[in-house]
């Protein structure tokens, strides 16, 4: 099941005997996105299934209209043979998210607490199920508008750089991601200008 | 501080290839290239008989050795100077590097090895850090692998930290669009399908970062994209 279609990826080059390249400290999009479907979400089965036995676990059985917690690669699956419905986790309704994006306007150097891998969830989930979204417009603006502040918020970091020791809460991992060559790249490079001082330590 | 990934690393070698001033006893030049330093390097020495101490410009590998064996003495090199501190103290982010050194920064590292110049570190630490982020902000805005000004003047081991940075704002993710939003005053309809970069209608167009402390003189109602 790929889910990033055509976007072109760095190239992961690997000779023997190097030491990796900052390109390959980073994930692939596809690899974070493998990892983020393995949250769970709330599906609705509507038709019974029995127990499913997988070698990651066991799921089942469905029997509507109960309930269940699910890995989204499952209710992925699931949905896509119409068995069932996905249901919005819930700090991506749109009033969550506007509370959210109320709570990073807030406060300057800290970024507010979401979850994990919102990023991937939050794109898969409108890519796959977006007609069963209410108020998906609401939902992409405050998406759209959470992923700048916070990424705002990450540049201004950039100026407080050091090369020992970096220290933020709340950072999804998309984003970690995204600004890790970044900063790894600055922390070599200032260790190297400033050797005396980092032999100090 | 010397890493694994540097012991093969070209960039390394090139860094100690800068010229430094030495200030020593004349030596004898035929000596040197017979050490294999090549012969355009080894006739800088002149053999004058005189017991002058004389200033002279070698690589910075070669002056190492010289000062190492108690030869001569090391001299600031220019490009590390008064001024370009002065400069970068005052606004690190627009001083040229390109014409002072391409491999400033590396240069630096090394000669810090060397000489105990806590107030240079300082001056070149800070002002790669500030440099980093100016980076991060003129790649925001779609300038990525255009030869830009900005780019003109960054050394080369900020343009190696430049790919790295390219290549990783330009992944599309969040219903398809990437990271490079030009920020000002978006109408309601440019933020219609989020996907798109919308421009400002008769407003900076795009100038203002995203999140700037300037007021948008433009200000219209329907969803400015400052964070004020």
């Amino acid at each position: 099941m790929v889910l990033a279609n055509d976007i072109p990826e760095p190239v992961h080059i690997k000779l023997d005997n190097q030491v990796p390249t900052l390109q390959e400290y980073s994930y692939a999009l596809s690899e974070l996105e493998f990892l983020a479907t393995q949250s769970l979400v709330r599906f609705e089965p509507t038709s019974a299934l029995p127990v499913v036995k997988l070698i990651c676990g066991t799921y089942g059985p469905f029997s509507p209209p109960r309930k269940t917690y699910v890995p989204l690669w499952l209710a992925l699956c699931l949905y896509e043979h119409d068995r069932g419905r996905i249901l919005l986790p819930e700090w991506m309704t749109a009033e969550a998210l506007a509370k959210s994006v109320e709570e990073e306007q807030k406060f300057e150097g800290v970024f507010s607490s979401i979850h994990p891998h919102w990023m991937v969830i939050s794109k898969i989930l409108i890519e796959k199920t977006g007609q069963d979204i209410p108020n998906l417009e609401e939902i992409k603006k405050s998406l759209q508008r959470l992923k700048e502040i916070r990424w705002e918020k990450m540049r201004r970091g950039v100026s407080e750089l050091n090369p020992y020791h970096l220290q933020t809460n709340n950072l999804s991992y998309m984003e970690i991601n995204l600004i890790r060559p970044v900063f790894v790249k600055a922390m070599q490079t200032l260790r190297k200008i400033n050797p005396a001082e980092s032999t100090a330590l | 501080m010397q890493s694994a990934e540097d012991f093969m690393d070209p960039d390394d070698f090139l860094a100690e290839e800068a010229a430094i001033g030495v200030k020593g006893l004349p030596f004898d030049s035929q000596a040197l290239i017979n050490m294999g330093v090549s012969e355009q390097v080894g006739e800088m020495g002149n053999n004058n008989e005189s017991e002058e101490r004389v200033e002279r410009q070698i690589p910075y590998w070669v002056a190492i050795k010289f000062v190492q064996k108690g030869l001569g003495e090391l001299q600031m090199p220019k490009i590390f100077g008064r001024p370009v501190r002065n400069a970068l103290k005052a606004d690190p982010v627009h001083v040229n590097l390109v014409e002072q050194d391409p491999r400033f920064f590396a240069f630096g590292g090394k000669f810090l090895e060397a000489v105990e110049d806590p107030e240079l570190a300082e001056v070149l630490d800070k002002s790669y850090v500030q440099r980093t982020r100016a980076t991060l902000d003129h790649l925001e805005y779609g300038a990525a692998g255009k030869e830009t000004v900005f780019v003109s003047k960054m050394d080369e081991t900020e343009r190696q930290g430049m790919s790295h940075q390219e290549n990783i704002l330009n992944y599309p993710y969040i219903y398809g669009y990437t990271f490079t939003v030009l920020g000002g005053c978006g109408d309601s309809q440019g933020i219609q399908d989020v996907g798109i970069q919308s421009e400002g209608i008769d407003g900076c167009k795009g100038k203002k970062m995203i999140g700037s402390e300037e007021e948008c003189g433009n200000r219209k109602n329907n969803g400015c994209r400052s964070l004020s």
